[in-house]
């Protein structure tokens, strides 16, 4: 009954703090988890999805996907059943060097937290660890898994179309059966019109992120894009991305600590906008911070890392993760452009491309200096460190990689000092001579 | 692997992947890198079915431009998984008759007709890396689960307490041999070379379905009594594949010792003494607590400090 109540209440809070402050961010939230509760209403079709499954595809039937990322991080943000769901955590017979993402979604759906799935579908992409939990969940459910097999990316260069046709074929399929397993009518133009209309606003926003017309903290984008994977190719995915294209709309992503250097509030503070038509090189600087790209995923609860660089006179301004939807999808075909973004997304394929995409970004947006979070448990991502830190070091982009989890609450002692030592070097050093590659592991 | 094992010190210094990965694709990865760099005409293929061996292999590719690619293998063995292997080993079949470029990228390789290429002559290198059990298998005995296994260190101690094997499954294990052994047919052509290496793939990275069949087959078919699973440190596919085990385990109701082992396996005295408890108490073995003491107390590297 008070689960019940509290799943009525939740979102009229959120809907209300949408309403009052009008943000993409505070929109975008309210949607997401309306939906996401929705799944838990009885004869509710639940898929589970990876976290880079197209979400038009089941859009195109009105379901709402369950990423079990996104999922785990929400629900450990929830005080009232933190210690709940950190009992199940360690009772589970899983080995602990698993990613914790997957550890807590585990332990959310065995403990009644997180709705059971109906279906789960899998990609290839970003890990096997993510391909290997969802089928232990369709199996300890008695659900269809299917597997989406994305091949790898060239390193240089397109993908063959051969290669995208085959991943458009199986998405085609699934796409169809799901049509058959709801009973539902799709509505993939809707979908597909709806999605590009929030790709094409994230894109303008991205670009002028990258030429430095205008600031949104990396965390805050990182943790938008996340939750809004749920949304693209919705109507409130659509209208949530296009409200960040004005400033009331974006006003809650500031990077910590810029708002108060321009002697506004931390939140609802202004927003810094390079006058239209001026040169990347005539955009006023931020100040004297330095400006970081994050690569990966971001420790959602633990702010300590974020406080840090706020302290050390730098700012995070762009993000790996938050770069994919780059590509409108042709209405007419838009299987080939949703496999080709499946396909080439940054973090797949080999660690040589995701260094050359890394260096591309970080010249493209004039990046001081570069953090790798490597995630606890996350084997694709880490196993990357070595190629990335040897192509920085030779682009001359200072670059440091720290340890942690993104699930953890507590603060990470070792990781906060590796990012002192790191802010120390970027900010002690003039900017010509910052080539020092990782002062981290 | 065995030449792996052999190497821990020597490549210390080499390209390496970080802890928190799994050892044996470290190992692997100093390994290749060692041939690499001893042999210039050397040439390198990571199979990958796991994140940590295919960033093993990502790592030896940059290092090695051009000497070493990484080869994606299917989890599944339906025909469209197949259709995709075996456009892989195509490619890969060019790439190793051309000599440059890659395979799988925008190289000179990719372009190279796989009509034109060599087929690979047969030879005993299926050998090295497998390991043969010190006695024959029977049943009523243990049935080991295991990732890869440096050496028959384990089966050595299980023959010396007379506890019979009833079989192995792991990648580095006999029956893996046997089931490659069709390979070396000059005669097979790519997609049934692809299909046998799919379906032959002793690995828990491959489908859950498949892996459980084959498992409930074998485990049935051994007659086994008891399963020990060595589950592989940082080894995802191993840690979600534990579970897949001891669910069937209970469905067939086998009494079952899960253990995380490293690489190079090591069988340590925790590890001694846990796997004897088990056995002692599944009443597998010849030899009593009694008889293993007294060995203990007469062993001379006891008191070998």
């Amino acid at each position: 009954m008070v689960a019940r109540a509290g799943r009525r209440v939740y979102p009229l809070g959120l809907h209300y703090a949408s309403l009052r402050n009008g943000t993409a961010n505070s929109y975008l939230l309210y949607h997401a988890v309306r939906r996401s509760l929705g799944l838990f209403r009885d004869g509710t079709p639940v898929p589970w999805v990876s976290y880079l499954f197209p979400p038009e595809i089941l859009a195109s039937y009105r379901l709402t996907p369950l990423i079990p990322e996104v999922a785990a991080t929400t629900l450990g943000g929830f005080s009232l059943v933190r210690d709940r769901l950190d009992g199940a955590v360690n009772r589970l017979p899983l080995s602990r060097d698993v990613c914790s993402y997957h550890r807590v979604a585990l332990a959310g759906v065995q403990e009644g937290l997180i709705p059971p799935p109906t279906i789960c579908l899998g990609t290839s992409p970003l890990c096997v660890g993510k391909e290997m939990f969802m089928e232990q969940v369709a199996a300890d459910y008695g659900v269809p898994f299917r597997h989406i097999r994305v091949p790898v990316p060239p390193d240089e260069g397109p993908t063959p179309d051969d290669d995208v046709q085959d991943v458009a074929q199986q998405l085609r399929r699934v796409h169809e059966d799901l049509g058959a397993a709801t009973g539902r009518r799709p509505d993939l133009d809707r979908a597909v019109r709806l999605s590009n209309r929030a790709v094409d606003a994230w894109n303008r926003l991205a670009q002028a992120r990258v030429e430095g017309e205008v600031i949104v903290g990396g965390r805050e984008a990182f943790g938008l894009t996340f939750l809004s994977q749920i949304l693209w190719g919705t109507e409130a995915g659509a209208r949530g991305f296009e409200k960040l294209l004005s400033e009331r709309g974006r006003s809650d992503l500031m990077p910590r600590g810029f708002a108060d250097e321009q002697g506004g509030a931390s939140r609802g503070g202004r927003l810094r906008l390079r006058r239209q038509g001026a040169s990347a090189a005539e955009a006023p600087a931020l100040g004297s911070k330095a400006r970081l790209l994050w690569l990966h995923t971001v420790p959602h609860y633990d702010p300590t890392l974020f406080s840090l660089i706020a302290e050390g006179g730098a700012v995070v301004v762009l993000e790996e993760m938050a770069q994919p939807h780059a590509d409108l999808l042709d209405p007419d075909d838009p299987f080939s452009g949703l496999a080709r973004r499946l396909v080439e997304h940054p973090l797949w394929g080999s660690s040589a491309r995701r260094a050359r995409l890394v260096i591309e970004l970080a010249k493209r947006g004039r990046i001081d200096g570069v953090v790798h979070f490597n995630h606890w448990g996350c084997r694709h991502g880490v196993g990357s460190v070595p190629v990335l830190r040897e192509a920085l070091r030779e682009a001359g982009i200072p670059f440091v990689a720290v340890d942690g989890d993104a699930l953890a609450h507590e603060s990470q002692e070792g990781a906060a000092r590796q990012m002192e030592a790191f802010l120390e070097l970027l900010t002690s050093a003039p900017r010509e001579t910052r080539t020092l590659t990782s002062a981290g592991a | 692997v065995a030449r792996a094992a052999d190497l821990p010190q020597a490549y210390g210094t080499g390209p390496s992947i970080p802890p928190t990965i799994c050892p044996y694709a470290g190992y692997i990865a100093r390994a290749a890198a060692a041939a690499l760099h001893e042999e210039p005409d050397a040439r390198v293929v990571v199979a990958w079915g796991c994140d940590g061996m295919r960033r093993a292999g990502d790592l030896l590719s940059t290092t090695y431009p051009g000497r070493a690619v990484c080869l994606q293998v299917p989890r599944g063995c339906d025909d469209d998984s197949v259709r995709a292997f075996t456009g892989s080993l195509e490619r890969l079949e060019a790439w190793l008759a051309s000599g440059n470029g890659s395979p799988f990228g925008t190289g000179a390789g990719a372009s190279a007709d796989p009509a034109d290429a060599h087929a690979p002559a047969p030879d005993d290198s299926l050998s090295p890396g497998f390991f043969d059990l010190p006695a024959p298998q029977e049943p009523n005995g243990l049935f080991v689960v295991a990732g890869p296994l440096s050496s028959d260190a384990l089966f050595v101690f299980l023959a010396e307490r007379g506890v019979p094997v009833s079989g192995v499954e792991s990648c580095t294990g006999p029956a893996r041999r046997e089931a490659l052994a069709p390979l070396t047919d000059p005669a097979l052509d790519s997609e049934r070379q692809a299909r046998l290496l799919l379906e032959t793939i002793f690995c828990p990275h491959r489908s859950r379905p498949d892996r459980r069949a084959l498992l409930e087959q074998r485990l049935r078919q051994s007659e086994a009594a008891a399963i020990l699973y060595l589950r592989q440190s940082f080894c995802d596919p191993g840690a979600y594949d534990s579970l897949m085990v001891a669910g069937l385990a209970g469905d067939i109701g086998l009494p079952l010792l899960e253990l995380e082992t490293g690489f190079p396996f090591e069988l340590d005295g925790p590890l001694r003494t846990r796997i004897e408890a088990f056995l002692e108490g599944q009443a597998l073995g010849g030899r009593t607590t009694a008889g293993d003491t007294d060995d203990l107390f007469l062993d001379p590297d006891l008191f070998d400090l």
